[in-house]
């Protein structure tokens, strides 16, 4: 009976975790590289639109989750063209983009849509689903838990030593940590550090858009306004709490999403004494515990979020 | 033919200011040439033209007689042209292998053969140092040394030395001119910026001067019968008197008093092993031994930027308002706040006194612009206005504005980490001179310099440390040169242990 609720529990943990790795290994890159993309969460809910709009008319899932992709490399080059190339503040570039997406989504949802929103919602009949791993899935517990997920969240698990292979094994991760910690010294040995920097946000465009479309085309089969509810920042202080390590990335966003995934399971129940806001709450309240705990003495990529200008 | 040559170069900054005013020069193979000047002389700006770090407004390069216009540092590079910059070009947290192969083309990549010339090229430079260690543990020296193979291994021909000496010392600095005559003997092109004559006179085969953006003149060595003939062209006037010594009153009042102190550094090893010491009232105590010993934690702990792990540090000034003045040597990191104005970094320490903010803590810009005005005359600062960012001053007049602040302060005890490195002969003076003016109004002075020559000419006393310990004061009456050299390195046999 525990054991059940456990891997129940566990379960829809990395179903939650999902959305969050994806945005938090691309945005663990670009962080590395010394920018700080705010805006991955209009990234991300602009994925999550394109993905349920392309599926709603054309019924083609992975056409969905591929324009997704594309629509977040739209938004990030957005980003890099204001922030890399123009050299603004990266913060205010980000919080600005965030708020435009959420109108703008909104918007163009009703525009298509109509103003006055049925009562039934539009939504696809049929969503992405989970894929078996052959073998592996024969696992017991592990196999039915881990190996029988939807591809999205393959890619995610898989995203994660590529990443650390990149970024600690190979000259261009090299030049990426460089860039993140002193673009001026990068940019003196002949580092293009711009050209680096927008690589890595069209990368981080594509992985996070289609973070985005998980949500209105896997675990939904709709769109909502402003459905991602904050969790490009919930990947960004991810990122944070892995102290900018690839593969503490993983723990670091299971604990988060097994709490999340425990704290819906109460609110299933109705056994809880009190309001079902307190326990929405607890994931954000132990992430900011976790951080003041482990958080403290974490020193970022030395540039990060500094507007870098060539001089010369 | 020469390997490079530089031809009628000038350099007009964006501000309008003149650095590089038509300036020849030229590097043959195998030699160490000198590059003398002032402050300000546009020595600094001339090689970052050759090096391919700035645009000249004019003039030409020529690389093997061929005329070449760089466009980055890579691309100088590429010819065979680098330099070891006054502010390093490493990433601290970044171990010695990632920031050696980080300047590193993609042809160059085999591993094992890139180990292998590093190990040769250390073992040329003397570098003893873990590969996978952090650049930031390395000491300064080491630091250079690690450029200087990043370098190597990018085939350059032409090393050029920004003032390298400046933040090494004593016998390190000795053992760093050798390195550039052994690297001139490999065949190698060596550019020594200085505005050291002595150093130049040391090792250079030829010297070129600059004064104000011009290039005076070209000397071979033997040319050179007296070093006044180098000054007399650096100043373009004559020469300055020796600083005098004033009698002063002996005090006994202590005004710092360190008692047993143990320090540890970042790694946890021991750098300061019971050190105790006192300086007192209206003397100049010096602090000498080669980097590395234990003199850096030791102040930085009697400055409260380290904790100390045991033993005692008494301040005994009568004044409580007055902390002690503070010239440290890390100027950009703990003596400027790079990006505030030079007005504001003028009172820095001391923005909170009622002369410079008012009842609710508005600032007085007119008391900060007096006092700020006497610092630039006092110390000669260059700088075009008040209000520009101290970042875009050059190193020496930052240094000129801390130390113009710091003695000005008005304090009973001031701490003076290396206070005339980097300054022109001129500055160096005045301040040595200021250093004696303070101790004979009853200042207390504790001075670390890497400069035997300057301990001598100011000190009442030395001490000298060496692993951490203090292992002989001197007074200045039995203090020469030669015993203080040897103390630093411990080299007579007698001497290995207290
Ligand atoms: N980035 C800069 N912008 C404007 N002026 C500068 C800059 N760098 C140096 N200068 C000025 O150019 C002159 C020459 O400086 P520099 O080449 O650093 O001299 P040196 O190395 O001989 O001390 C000085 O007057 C200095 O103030
Ligand atoms: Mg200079």
């Amino acid at each position: 009976m525990i054991a059940e609720l456990v891997s129940g529990i566990v379960y829809s943990s990395i179903i939650l975790l999902t959305p969050l790795l994806l945005a938090g290994i691309a945005e663990l890159l670009v962080e590395k590289s010394g920018l700080l993309n705010l805006s991955i969460e209009a990234t991300m809910l602009m994925g999550a639109f394109t993905a349920f709009m392309v599926a709603y008319y054309t019924q083609d899932l992975l056409l969905a989750t591929i324009t997704a992709g594309v629509a977040g490399i739209i938004m990030c080059l957005l980003f890099a063209l204001l922030t890399v190339f123009l050299s603004l503040d990266q913060m205010v570039i980000g919080l600005a983009m965030n708020i435009l997406t959420i109108g703008m989504t909104s918007y163009l949802y009703r525009a298509s849509f109509g103003w006055y929103v049925s009562p039934v919602p539009p939504h696809i009949k049929e969503t992405i689903r989970p894929i078996e791993i052959p073998v592996l899935s024969d696992i017991p517990l592990i196999g039915e838990i881990v190996f029988h997920q939807i591809p999205h969240t393959y890619l995610a698990f898989l995203l994660v030593p590529l990443v650390w292979w990149f970024l600690f094994k190979t000259r261009l991760g090299l030049k990426t940590r460089a860039i993140g910690e002193d673009p001026q010294v990068a940019d003196y040995l002949g580092i293009n550090v711009n050209l680096i920097r927008f690589y890595i946000l069209i990368f981080e465009g594509f992985i996070v858009g289609v973070a985005g479309s998980t949500l209105s085309i896997a675990y939904y089969n709709m769109f909502l306004d402003n459905m991602t509810q904050g969790r490009g920042y919930i990947a960004i202080a991810l990122v944070i709490l892995a102290r900018w390590n690839p593969l503490l990335l993983l723990p670091a966003s299971f604990l988060f999403s097994f709490i999340d995934a425990a704290q819906l399971r109460i609110q299933a129940s109705g056994v809880i004494p009190f309001p079902y806001q307190f326990s929405l709450m607890l994931p954000y309240l132990l992430t900011i515990i976790v951080l003041i705990i482990a958080g403290r003495k974490v020193k970022g990529p030395a540039a990060l979020a500094k507007p870098f200008k060539k001089v010369r | 033919m020469p390997l490079i040559r530089l031809e009628n170069i000038v350099k007009i900054y964006p501000g309008g200011t003149v650095a590089v005013d038509n300036a020849c020069f030229e590097v043959e193979k195998g030699e160490v040439h000198a590059l003398l000047g002032e402050n300000g002389a546009g020595k600094t700006t001339l090689m970052k033209i050759l090096s391919g770090c700035l645009k000249p407004t004019s003039g030409s390069i020529y690389v093997d007689g061929r005329r070449v216009e760089f466009r980055s540092p890579a691309h100088a590079m590429k010819y065979g042209i680098g330099m070891l910059h006054q502010h390093f070009t490493l990433i601290p947290s970044m171990s010695v292998l990632e920031n050696v192969m980080l300047g590193l083309t993609d042809q160059d990549v085999k591993k094992e053969k890139l180990l292998k010339d590093i190990e040769r090229i250390s073992k040329f430079l003397r570098l003893n140092v873990d590969l996978r260690s952090p650049v930031h543990v390395l000491s300064v020296g080491e630091k250079q040394k690690v450029e200087i193979m990043r370098m190597m291994l990018l085939k350059a021909r032409i090393l050029i030395f920004d003032e390298p000496t400046s933040s090494i010392c004593g016998p390190d600095a000795e053992n760093f001119l050798d390195m550039l005559k052994k690297l001139a003997s490999e065949g190698y092109g060596i550019v020594l910026i200085t505005h050291k004559i002595r150093e130049a006179l040391k090792v250079c085969d030829r010297v070129t001067v600059m004064r104000k953006g011009k290039t005076i003149s070209t000397l071979k060595r033997d040319e050179i019968k007296d070093e006044r003939v180098l000054l007399e062209m650096m100043l373009g006037e004559h020469f300055l008197p020796e600083v005098l010594k004033q009698p002063r009153e002996e005090y006994e009042t202590p005004l710092l008093i360190v008692k047993d102190l143990v320090v540890k550094n970042d790694q946890g090893v021991v750098k300061v092993n019971r050190v105790s010491f006192e300086v007192r009232k209206g003397e100049i105590f010096g602090l000498i031994g080669v980097e590395g010993n234990g003199q850096k934690e030791l102040i930085e702990s009697i400055t409260g930027l380290r904790k100390q792990l045991s033993g005692q540090i008494i301040f005994n000034n009568s004044k409580y308002s007055s902390s002690p003045s503070y010239i440290p040597e890390e100027r950009m990191e703990v003596g400027v706040a790079p990006s505030l104005s030079v007005m504001k970094n003028a009172v820095l320490r001391d923005f909170e006194r009622e002369e410079f903010s008012g009842r609710y803590g508005i600032l007085k810009f007119s008391k900060i612009g007096e006092i700020t005005n006497k610092i630039i005359h006092f110390m000669d600062v260059r700088t075009p206005n008040m209000n520009l960012p101290v970042k875009y001053l050059s190193g020496g007049n930052i240094q000129k504005l801390i130390v113009g602040r710091e003695l000005m302060r008005g304090s009973e005890l001031l701490i003076a980490e290396q206070p005339t490195a980097g300054l022109d002969v001129r500055s160096a003076y005045h301040v040595r001179k200021n250093l004696l003016k303070l101790a004979s109004m009853g200042v207390g002075i504790l001075l670390v310099s890497s400069d035997i020559d300057e301990v001598l000419e100011v000190c009442d006393r030395v001490a000298v440390m060496r692993d951490g310990r203090i292992v002989r004061i001197f007074n200045a009456s039995e203090a020469d040169p030669k015993r203080i050299g040897m103390y630093m390195l411990a080299a007579e046999v007698g001497l290995s242990s207290q």
